[in-house]
């Protein structure tokens, strides 16, 4: 055979493989970030157990936790907070050292406020909140997490 | 690669596979087992906490702390208003529930005189000698009880060692509360969170008779409505002791957290001295109520952050701006009353003096006392209720006022 044939034959199947291996990285990629998206994987969390369950019996339970807690912004920022985010969970998911109650952060706050407004500006438009510096869960602070007070402690086994 | 194998190894198994316990099995500990060391063996958690009362250090907000000195440090108005009482010679700052008996040795305040009601909120040994004797271990010597008593304050003091649920131990508290028509061995677990700590935090007098261990509660909770009781001599009983200076017939308040608590906002809105007190931890993920009685403000973020969402040092500013106003208040009532005693005494002293405005004196000094002592003797320095506790101490101030005027009125002239 040509030098030349060998060649391209060669490149040819590299190629194929590098797309096919490349659509399979993306498929599992894109799956995957789905699929950490979805509550029940948060809720997988022995941490998360609490504002799992108070989320479940909220009035925004529609919601997956992503819709609230990912920041409104294009895909690369959103990939970025969410690849940051987890990467804090799972050290300390591990590490077993995360406390019983959970606040937000104030970078987590404006996350969430923003996202408020992404279904509810047309309410707050007519208001001087719309004017800035409002903070929505200044008020509606249980509308999805509850009271925050943890019912029940250590159960016993019977 | 092998490295990074074995993290996600690791990581699968601590985060999806073997996830903490939520749940811990129920132990088989005898009635009459006191030892806490025997408890922790089945509840490391929970004892690991209370353990930890045995720490001896101040207070984050400057005010209470479990390091025994003398209160009178602080304010020396205390050896003044207590003239005549032990409490002007050893009153100090109280420690963790482990020292309970300890303290009960130590204090300069017990005396072979000392009667055995002195012990009912100090042990769990209690429940055995109430049993065996009822209310007769009252009256008997403190020191004829000193040999049955083995353990200060623990777990079975508040928990049924068959079940694990709360429980109350101390008898004064169940006849108070059997009073205002409440069962405690029915009452809910929520109101069991309180009722453990309120059952010894409390306002109590012994009966003149039997010395026993009475809560004044008859006529409701707050400062005013027990002065009202004590008013009417409840069963003779009309003094705590006689004070030297002013020869008023004195009343000393005894740590009443549970009833300035019980009329406050957290309490009227259903919080529990738990859940501040003894909030739900964390150790290696799991969740377990800490036994470490002590003040919210070391760990603000289980205790206040549950429900409040403010930054913790925020909370911890709201906490001290309220204990530094009532102490400021609590200072000047305190100063005011002493100053009261002196000029009463002087006024007593007087010839000709008039004797129907000097008992006045006498009984607004006895008033005014009572508001102060009723705060000062209080754990929280008001923050258990700051609005009911500062106009507790406003009362204070002006009934001290009033005794000093009335005195110099039946004397004449201007002490």
């Amino acid at each position: 055979m040509h030098p030349d044939n060998i060649k391209k034959s060669t490149v040819f199947k590299i190629l194929m493989s590098g797309i096919a291996i490349g659509i399979i990285v993306a498929a599992i990629a894109v799956g995957a970030y789905h699929q950490s998206g979805d509550a029940r994987f948060c809720g997988s969390c022995h941490s998360m157990k609490a504002v799992h369950q108070q989320w479940k019996t909220s009035n925004h339970h529609q919601y997956t936790c992503t819709e609230c807690h990912l920041p409104d912004t294009h895909i690369i920022g959103q990939v970025a907070y969410k690849t940051q985010a987890g990467l804090n969970d799972l050290i300390h998911e591990t590490a077993r050292d995360y406390p019983v109650a959970f606040g937000l952060s104030d970078h987590a706050r404006q996350i969430v406020n923003g996202n408020c407004l992404r279904c509810h500006a047309s309410t707050v438009a007519p208001t001087p909140m719309a004017q800035g510096g409002a903070d929505c869960i200044k008020c509606h602070r249980y509308l999805v997490h509850g009271r925050g007070k943890d019912q029940g402690g250590m159960k016993i086994e019977k | 690669m092998g490295i990074a194998l074995i993290i996600a190894c690791v990581i699968l198994v601590r985060v999806f596979l073997l996830q903490p316990s939520d749940t811990v099995k129920l132990a088989s500990i005898s009635d009459t087992e006191y030892d806490p060391a025997v408890w922790g063996k089945y509840y490391p958690l929970e004892y690991q906490s209370y353990l930890k009362n045995k720490e001896m250090a101040p207070s984050p907000t400057g005010f209470g702390g479990s390091i025994k000195e003398q209160k009178s440090v602080k304010e020396p108005e205390i050896l003044v208003n207590f003239k005549g009482m032990a409490f002007s010679k050893d009153y100090t700052e109280d420690r963790g529930h482990p020292y309970s008996m300890d303290d009960l040795k130590e204090t300069k305040r017990v005396t072979p005189a000392t009667v055995g009601s002195c012990m009912t909120c100090k042990t769990a040994n209690l429940r055995d000698i109430y049993k065996d004797m009822g209310w007769g271990y009252a009256k008997k010597p403190l020191a004829e009880l000193m040999p049955l008593i083995k353990h200060p304050i623990v777990c079975a003091n508040c928990h049924d060692p068959k079940t694990m649920k709360l429980r109350v131990s101390n008898p004064a508290f169940m006849e108070a509360m059997q009073k205002q028509g409440v069962d405690v061995t029915k009452a809910s677990r929520e109101d069991m969170r309180s009722y453990v700590c309120g059952q010894c935090h409390a306002e109590y007098y012994f009966k003149p008779d039997d010395k026993r261990v009475t809560f004044p509660w008859n006529k409701g909770l707050k400062p005013q409505d027990m002065y009202a009781y004590y008013q009417e001599i409840p069963f003779g009983f009309d003094m705590d002791w006689l004070h030297l200076d002013s020869q008023a017939k004195m009343l000393k308040a005894q740590h009443p957290d549970f009833e300035l608590f019980s009329e406050g906002v957290h309490g009227k809105s259903g919080v529990s001295c738990a859940d501040c007190h003894m909030p739900y931890m964390r150790e290696g993920g799991r969740k377990y109520s800490s036994h470490w009685v002590t003040s919210p403000m070391k760990h603000i973020q289980a205790s206040c952050r549950t429900c409040h969402t403010q930054k913790e040092k925020w909370l911890s500013e709201r906490v001290r701006a309220t204990q530094n106003n009532v102490f400021q208040l609590q200072r000047i009532a305190g100063q005011t009353i002493a100053r009261a005693h002196d000029v009463i005494g002087k006024a007593g002293a007087t010839p000709d003096v008039n004797q129907t405005q000097l008992s006045q004196a006498r009984e607004l000094v006895r008033n005014a006392q009572w508001f102060w002592d009723f705060i000062a003797a209080e754990n929280s320095m008001g923050f258990h209720n700051p609005d009911q506790t500062l106009n507790t101490l406003g009362q204070s101030i002006d009934l001290a006022h009033q005794a000093i005027a009335t005195a110099n009125r039946a004397a004449g002239k201007q002490y």
